[in-house]
C-alpha cells in the first residue's frame, strides 16, 4: 500500500480516506477537551491563537522564506485596529476583524513592496519588519487617543455573539479549533500548487526561480498578503477574549519572538509545524512563567535555550524529527 | 539557414568597475541551430549569459529576441519570452521534489496543476531521472543535478535554450551522456546556445561557434575552421609565439 501511494503522489497533496477519517474523528474528540479538562481551557486557547499566528508567520517565513522579526506588528494592527472601531465607534468586532486584517494586509504590502523592490532579504527584511513593529510600538505607546501606555479596556457587553464576546471561554476554544483546522488543511492543500511552490521555490533559490519565471516580487507579496492577514486575525481575537490590550503586549519585541518561535521549532514551511510548535512551546511557557514568576523574563532564558537545541540538533523543526520516525516507521513494516 | 535570427546580440558591452568582461560582442543564433559560446575562464561568457536572460543590464549594446528588444525586461518577463537558462553552479531547490523542481518550470506556461504534473513527468523521463522524481533535489548527485537544471529549464517550453557550462565536473562518460541530450533537446526543434570552457566537448556538437577572450569575440565559424584557427590556438595555448613575432 505505501508503495502504491509513492507512485500515486505527485504534485497535489492528498490522503487515503482512512487518515481522512482518522483526522475527522480527532477533530470531533478535541471538542470535548475543555469540557475534560475544564482548567486547562485558557491554556488551549493560547495554544491554539499562537498556531494560527505562527501560521501567519509561516506563510511568508517557512514557506516564501522573508523572516519576519516583526509580526507583532500584525498582530498589533488586529487588535488596536477592531478594538478602537468598537470601543469609539460602537462597530461590531466581526465587522473589525475584517477591517484589521485589511489595514495589516496594506500596511504588510506597503512594507513589502518597499523591501522587495531594493532586493532586502534575509537579515535586512528582518531588521525592516522589526523596525516598523517597534514604531507602531512606539506610537502606540504615546498616542493619547489609543490608550497610550495604558492601552485600551474593551467594555464587556455580557454574552453577544454578534459582538464576538461570551461569557465563557469555550466558544473562543471552538472558534480557534474550526479556524486554526482550516488554515492548516488550506496551507497544506497549498503547497502543491503553483503559488504555494513558487512560494518555496523563491525561498530555496530566487534567482533560479526568477529564471524558470516566477516573479519573486509578486509571489512575495502575496505571501505577505496572507501572512499579515492571518496574523491581524489572531490580534483580533486575541483582544474580544482577554478584552484588554496594552502597546507591550501588542506591539512588543517579545511578541514577535512568541508569534515565530512557534513555526521555527515546529518546523518552518511544514503545515503542521506551527500547530506543533504551538503545543509543545505554550504549555511550557505558561508554566514555566507561573514557576519563574518571581523573575520576570526568566521564561525568555528558557525560550533561547530551547531555541538553540532546536537549531543545532533539529534544523527542520519537530516535524524533521516526526517525518523521519514515520519513514522508519514504514521502513519496519513493509 | 533560412530565416531571421532568433536571438541577435548586437555590440553589446558590460564592465565592472571599469574591466571591461564584454566589450562590444555581436553574434545572432537561428532557429534549431546548437551554437557553442567558448573561451578561457574570465573570457565572459557567464557575463554575456547574465545579461541576455536579465540577471545584469548592459552598459551598452542591443539584444532582441524574435525581434523584441528584450532590454530592460525582468529575468521572469524574458523567460516568458521563451529563453531559458541553466545556472553553471547548480542551483536546485533542495527542499522539493525533482517533480516538484520541473513543475516550477512548468507552471510558467500553464496553470492547470494536472497538465503541468503530465508535462514534469514527461520532461523527468526524458532526461532519465524518472526513479529520483519523488526524491528531494538536495539527495541528487551532481551530474543528476546537472539533468535537472536542464529539466527544468526545458519546462517552461523555451525556444531558445542557454546551458552554462552543463558538463563542468561530469566524467567523460557523463559528458557523453549530456551531449546526447543537448543534441535530442535540438532535435525537439529548440535552438541552444551552450557555454563551454573545454573546447573539445562541444566541437562536434554545435553549427557555430563564439569564441571569447578578454571579453572580446575573437572568432567565430563552424567547429573545424575554429579548432584551427591560430587566434584561437593562442587564445587557449598562451601568447609566447605572438610575442616572439
Amino acid at each position: 500500500m505505501d508503495k502504491d501511494n509513492a507512485t500515486k503522489r505527485r504534485l497535489g497533496r492528498a490522503l487515503s480516506t482512512k487518515i481522512w477519517l482518522m483526522l475527522a474523528v480527532l477533530l470531533i474528540l478535541l471538542h470535548a477537551l475543555p469540557f475534560v479538562f475544564p482548567e486547562f481551557v485558557h491554556l488551549f486557547i493560547i495554544t491554539l491563537l499562537y498556531a494560527l499566528m505562527g501560521q501567519g508567520w509561516n506563510i511568508l517565513g517557512g514557506y516564501a522564506g522573508q523572516f519576519s522579526f516583526g509580526h507583532a506588528l500584525f498582530f498589533g494592527i488586529g487588535a488596536y485596529t477592531s478594538s478602537l472601531l468598537f470601543v469609539k465607534l460602537g462597530v461590531s468586532p466581526w465587522l473589525g476583524i475584517v477591517a484589521g486584517i485589511g489595514v495589516a494586509v496594506a500596511i504588510g504590502l506597503f512594507i513589502g513592496f518597499l523591501s522587495f523592490r531594493y532586493g532586502l532579504t534575509g537579515p535586512f527584511f528582518a531588521l525592516i519588519m522589526l523596525a516598523f513593529a517597534e514604531i507602531f510600538h512606539m506610537v502606540s505607546k504615546s498616542w493619547d487617543q489609543v490608550g497610550a501606555a495604558l492601552g485600551i479596556l474593551i467594555p464587556l457587553k455580557g454574552n453577544s455573539p454578534s459582538l464576538m464576546q461570551f461569557t465563557e471561554k469555550e466558544p473562543f476554544y471552538f472558534m480557534l479549533l474550526w479556524i486554526v483546522a482550516l488554515v492548516t488543511y488550506f496551507t497544506w492543500r497549498f503547497e502543491g500548487t503553483r503559488t504555494g511552490l513558487y512560494w518555496q521555490a523563491i525561498r530555496e533559490n530566487q534567482d533560479a526561480a526568477s529564471a524558470l519565471g516566477v516573479s519573486p516580487m509578486r509571489f512575495k507579496l502575496v505571501a505577505m498578503t496572507f501572512s499579515a492577514g492571518l496574523t491581524a486575525m489572531g490580534g483580533t481575537i486575541y483582544a474580544q477574549y482577554l478584552l484588554y490590550i496594552d502597546p507591550d503586549s501588542t506591539f512588543g519585541v517579545i511578541n514577535s519572538v512568541e508569534i515565530m518561535l512557534r513555526p521555527i521549532i515546529g518546523g518552518p514551511g511544514t503545515a503542521l509545524g506551527p500547530l506543533l510548535g504551538s503545543m509543545v512551546l505554550t504549555p511550557l511557557s505558561e508554566v514555566t512563567r507561573i514557576a519563574l514568576r518571581a523573575y520576570s523574563g526568566a521564561y525568555l532564558m528558557l525560550y533561547g535555550a530551547i531555541l538553540v537545541i532546536v537549531v543545532i540538533f533539529l534544523p527542520d523543526g519537530l516535524m524533521g524529527m516526526v517525518k523521519n520516525w514515520v519513514r522508519r516507521f514504514s521502513k519496519r513494516t513493509e | 539557414m533560412a530565416g531571421d535570427p532568433l536571438l541577435v546580440v548586437t555590440d553589446v558591452s558590460k564592465s565592472f568597475r571599469g574591466v571591461r568582461a564584454v566589450s562590444t560582442v555581436s553574434f545572432h543564433v537561428f532557429g534549431g541551430q546548437i551554437v557553442g559560446l567558448i573561451g578561457p575562464n574570465g573570457a565572459g561568457k557567464t557575463t554575456l549569459f547574465n545579461v541576455i536572460s536579465g540577471f545584469l543590464s548592459p552598459d551598452s549594446g542591443q539584444i532582441t529576441f524574435e525581434g523584441r528588444d528584450v532590454l530592460g525586461l525582468k529575468p521572469h518577463q524574458i523567460c516568458h519570452l521563451g529563453i531559458a537558462r541553466t545556472f553553471q553552479i547548480v542551483k536546485p531547490f533542495g527542499r522539493l521534489t525533482v517533480l516538484e523542481n520541473v513543475a516550477v518550470g512548468a507552471f510558467s506556461r500553464n496553470r492547470d496543476t494536472r497538465a503541468v504534473e503530465n508535462r514534469a513527468m514527461e520532461i523527468v523521463e526524458f532526461v532519465g531521472l524518472s526513479k529520483r522524481m519523488n526524491s528531494p533535489a538536495i539527495s541528487l548527485t551532481i551530474p543528476d543535478r546537472k539533468r535537472l537544471e536542464v529539466a527544468r529549464a526545458l519546462a517552461t517550453k523555451p525556444k531558445l535554450l542557454m546551458l552554462d557550462e552543463p558538463m563542468g565536473g561530469l566524467n567523460p562518460i557523463e559528458k557523453q551522456g549530456m551531449i546526447a541530450l543537448v543534441k535530442e533537446i535540438c532535435n525537439r526543434g529548440i535552438s541552444v546556445l551552450i557555454i563551454e570552457h573545454a573546447m573539445r566537448a562541444i566541437m562536434n556538437v554545435c553549427e557555430n561557434v563564439v569564441v571569447l577572450d578578454y571579453g572580446v569575440k575573437i572568432a567565430e565559424g563552424g567547429p573545424q575552421a575554429i579548432s584551427a584557427d591560430p587566434v584561437v590556438i593562442e587564445a587557449y595555448l598562451g601568447k609566447e609565439g605572438h610575442d616572439a613575432a
